[in-house]
């Protein structure tokens, strides 16, 4: 049962990396007009349109993650990692569940600064809001697969 | 004020006040995996570790919740104002703080 929360969980986190990095490189940094190619394509999507599906993939892969499978990794992953003395690996699952809960928090924000029209004046919170979503999913995903390797399936 | 329009203030109130709740352990209550059950305050006679960090982000949203409502009365232009910056800062600087308070776990 957890290996498979586990897969729901890595398959969630997949969909809102890839959404989440849409939707920051199309503020950051989008494509030219009449661009082509794989990464000006990649750029040139419309980021109000990711807003929705990244809140719910966000919240869904933070409850399947934070509550089914995070007692079960306090109970057996983390114990072992104490015992292995693996102390920079707690502490950045750690920092990702600190992440998580301020990423959380969030997405009200997140929401109401990308909700259509878009508002020119908001043109920067947006970035800025999109940049640490982004940077918080990409750390919690990292980590999620690191730690993941680290004892593997079988819970 | 509609209540989108003071949205923001939530998230400029979340992220300290779960900094702040996790770095006093201000937990609104307390989960006991192995036992499985739901505390109001610690319960050292439980087996298992105590996880907190429910209770933290709950903390953190009922202040957020409370900051939302009172927020709703002041002036709109006030609030756009405060909330354009305070929006990204706020979770920011609490992101950095918690990074201090946990260095620990990468220096030792």
């Amino acid at each position: 049962m957890i290996t498979t929360l586990l897969i729901i969980h890595g398959l969630l986190a997949v969909a809102l990396l890839g959404a989440v990095t849409h939707q920051a490189l199309s503020v950051w940094w989008p494509a030219r007009a009449g661009a082509r190619g794989f990464g000006a394509s990649f750029r040139a999507v419309r980021g109000a349109a990711y807003t929705n599906a990244i809140v719910a993939l966000y919240t869904v892969t933070a409850v399947v993650g934070g509550v089914l499978l995070y007692p079960t990794y306090r109970l057996t992953v983390r114990v072992l990692l104490n015992q292995l003395r693996l102390n920079a690996a707690n502490g950045v699952f750690e920092f990702k569940e600190h992440l998580v809960a301020i990423g959380l928090g969030l997405l009200p924000a997140y929401w109401y600064y990308w909700r259509q029209p878009l508002a020119a004046e908001h043109a920067g919170v947006r970035r800025a809001l999109t940049a640490i979503l982004a940077l918080i999913v990409w750390w919690s995903f990292l980590v999620g697969h690191v730690l993941n390797n680290i004892r593997g399936f079988g819970l | 004020m509609s209540v989108g329009r003071v949205l923001p203030l939530f998230s400029i109130a979340f992220a300290p006040l779960y900094a702040a709740a996790m770095y006093f352990n201000i937990a609104m209550f307390v989960y006991y995996p192995q036992a499985n059950e739901l505390h109001w305050h610690d319960r050292p006679d439980l087996a298992g570790p105590a996880m907190y960090w429910y209770g933290w982000i709950a903390y953190a949203a009922l202040g957020g919740a409370i900051v939302l409502g009172l927020a709703s009365f002041l002036p709109a232009r006030f609030v756009d104002r405060v909330a354009l910056r305070g929006a990204w800062i706020a979770p920011l600087a609490s992101i950095l703080f918690i990074l201090y308070v946990i260095r620990e776990w990468f220096i030792h």
